[in-house]
């Protein structure tokens, strides 16, 4: 499953995860994680057909609390907003996320 | 001093009277001024004379009541800043208190500060950090292990009894080997992760560093149990470990061969396989026995855990609280990448799935080794605490000195990480012992034995 990871791989996986990675910054990291990916390569050698995946370990199935609003966790608006870089009128304020035009 | 004594020690002299919880306080905050400065386990210091204060409120009703500790700075404390060492979070202070804190400050603890790790546990030494390298007490010049690198340095340096790390690939052992620290890595579910910032939500664990099994035993008494804010926790009852801890029965100690092939430190390799020995003497039997899957598991560690790191720090968009995403360190950004590779259309089964499927065989693994033994002996470390820098320059060295702690999370047994020995240099030597899913008393029985039966957790660095 060798698969050769280059700048524009790294661009693209950095656009899915909404990291800004200068492009001279790109080249680094396609250099440091290809020898990552290739050592992950030994997994090829397992047979894993007919093996199910395990996603968590607990064993439970959903635990779902009553519907009841739980007053001793819930935030003021003061609370919720008192971390946020910048606020206006109570609200969260965010950049446009569709343009103008 | 004071706080070289054992938490059942000084929970005696608080009640006697000998000294006060003001005594160990002003103890541990003489150490912090004194030792901080250089070692940098501490990002956040609670101030002298609130945490006197709270000390003066507090009534002895537990054995924890009165004694001071540290947090790993990944649990969220409300109105103290949590920065899980990472510049994204530099002025965060939480609305809301982990269940951790809140269960540790209703039995009477006293909370002093807030400890240095990597950044969001991204790391086995501490300088993937934005508030600088936490050093080794032992020697300076070398790093305390990681992630939870400061708790272990502060406890090992005198600045609190006892420490709560988060282990979610060896990062509560790795530094407890490091540091000379008796640290537990609990059986996923065990206590709870509320309020604990997400690493890699299906292997993370909250868990005691202290200095002796009997401390982890006391110490995990108050902190496990249910919580119905985490639907992972586990429901099932909490033993009186304490109590018990003296109880023994002959153990059969599994030594599986692959974990002490190439690779691992001769003096290292001595001092665990020595424990055994000791073991043996006290009527453990012990047994070779093969885990062949071994050297699989840095592939299925290192794709999962980013995979789920990389969707556990989408959240992270600077818009409700935190600064950019431009300020995550290089190592989180890799471990970032990776994750959504492996995750993203066209490598999801070849990555992702197929990892989580030997994760199968991993559980299938450690269940067939552990219904021939009682428990295993594993190493903590491939080498003894590496230099500044040293893990840094190189990153897939950096992930691949994680192997001997990283096939125990994917399954969600517990570990205890104890100290047994030194290298010749003098820097301290772990071993870890694995039982089956929630043996954390048995373990805890064991290191305990063990620790009647040697002294080197007893050891203190020069400083």
């Amino acid at each position: 499953m060798s698969t050769v990871i280059n700048s524009d791989t790294v661009s693209k996986v950095a656009k899915l995860a909404r990291l800004n990675i200068p492009t001279e910054k790109s080249d680094l990291f396609a250099s440091q994680i290809e020898p990552i990916l290739e050592h992950f390569d030994s997994l090829n050698k397992i047979n894993v057909a007919g093996v199910d995946p395990t996603y968590q370990v607990t064993g439970q199935k959903n635990r779902l609390r009553d519907d009841i609003v739980d007053t001793t966790r819930m935030f003021t608006q003061a609370q919720a907003l008192a971390n946020a870089p910048k606020s206006h009128n109570g609200y969260f304020v965010t950049k446009a996320t569709i343009s103008k035009k | 001093m004071l706080i070289d004594k054992s938490i059942s020690e000084l929970a005696t002299g608080l009640r006697a009277g000998d000294f006060s919880s003001a005594d160990l306080i002003n103890e541990c905050y003489d150490n912090i001024e004194k030792l901080n400065p250089e070692i940098n386990a501490l990002i956040t210091i609670i101030p002298r004379e609130q945490a006197l204060k709270k000390a003066s409120e507090t009534k002895l009703t537990n054995l924890l009541s009165g004694i001071p500790y540290v947090l790993k700075d990944c649990f969220v404390t409300e109105g103290i800043k949590t920065s899980a060492a990472s510049k994204v979070l530099e002025n965060f202070i939480p609305p809301y208190s982990a269940t951790i804190y809140k269960k540790l400050s209703q039995a009477g603890a006293i909370l002093i500060g807030k400890a240095n790790m990597d950044a969001w546990g991204h790391g086995g030494s501490t300088e993937n950090t934005d508030f600088g390298s936490t050093k080794n007490p032992w020697d300076t010049t070398r790093v305390a292990g990681g992630s939870s690198g400061g708790p272990a340095a502060a406890v090992a340096s005198h600045m609190a009894v006892f420490a709560i790390g988060e282990d979610t690939g060896g990062s509560i052992r790795n530094p407890s080997a490091w540091c000379n620290l008796t640290g537990l890595k609990v059986t996923y579910g065990r206590v709870s992760r509320y309020g604990s910032i997400s690493y890699a939500s299906s292997f993370d664990t909250v868990g005691p560093m202290a200095k002796t099994a009997q401390d982890c035993a006391i110490i995990l008494e108050t902190i496990a149990g249910v919580d119905q804010y985490d639907a992972t926790s586990s429901t099932q009852p909490v033993s009186s470990y304490n109590s018990q801890i003296s109880n023994s029965k002959n153990i059969v100690i599994g030594i599986p061969r692959e974990f002490y092939a190439d690779g691992l430190d001769p003096e290292i390799k001595k001092s665990v396989l020595e424990v055994a020995q000791t073991l043996k003497k006290s009527g453990a039997t012990i047994k070779e026995i093969s885990m062949p899957l071994f050297d699989l598991c840095i592939p299925v560690y290192y794709l999962i855990a980013p995979s789920e790191t990389s969707s556990n720090l989408g959240r992270y968009d600077g818009i409700r609280y935190g600064t950019s995403r431009d300020n995550f360190t290089d190592e989180t950004t890799r471990r970032i990448l990776i994750g959504t590779y492996a995750l993203s259309a066209g490598y999801y089964d070849a990555y992702y799935k197929k990892a989580q499927q030997v994760r199968t065989l991993f559980i299938q693994e450690y269940k067939k080794a552990l219904s021939e033994c009682d428990v295993l002996l594993q190493p903590i470390t491939p080498t003894p605490p590496t230099k500044l820098g040293e893990l840094m320059s190189d990153p897939l060295k950096n992930l691949l000195s994680d192997v001997y702690t990283t096939s125990q999370n994917p399954v969600g047994v517990p570990s205890l990480a104890l100290p047994c020995g030194f290298t010749s240099s003098g820097l301290p030597i772990g071993a870890q012992i694995i039982g089956p899913m929630f043996s954390e008393q048995l373990l805890l029985q064991i290191g305990h034995q063990y620790q009647q039966l040697t002294s080197y957790h007893l050891q203190k660095p020069k400083l």
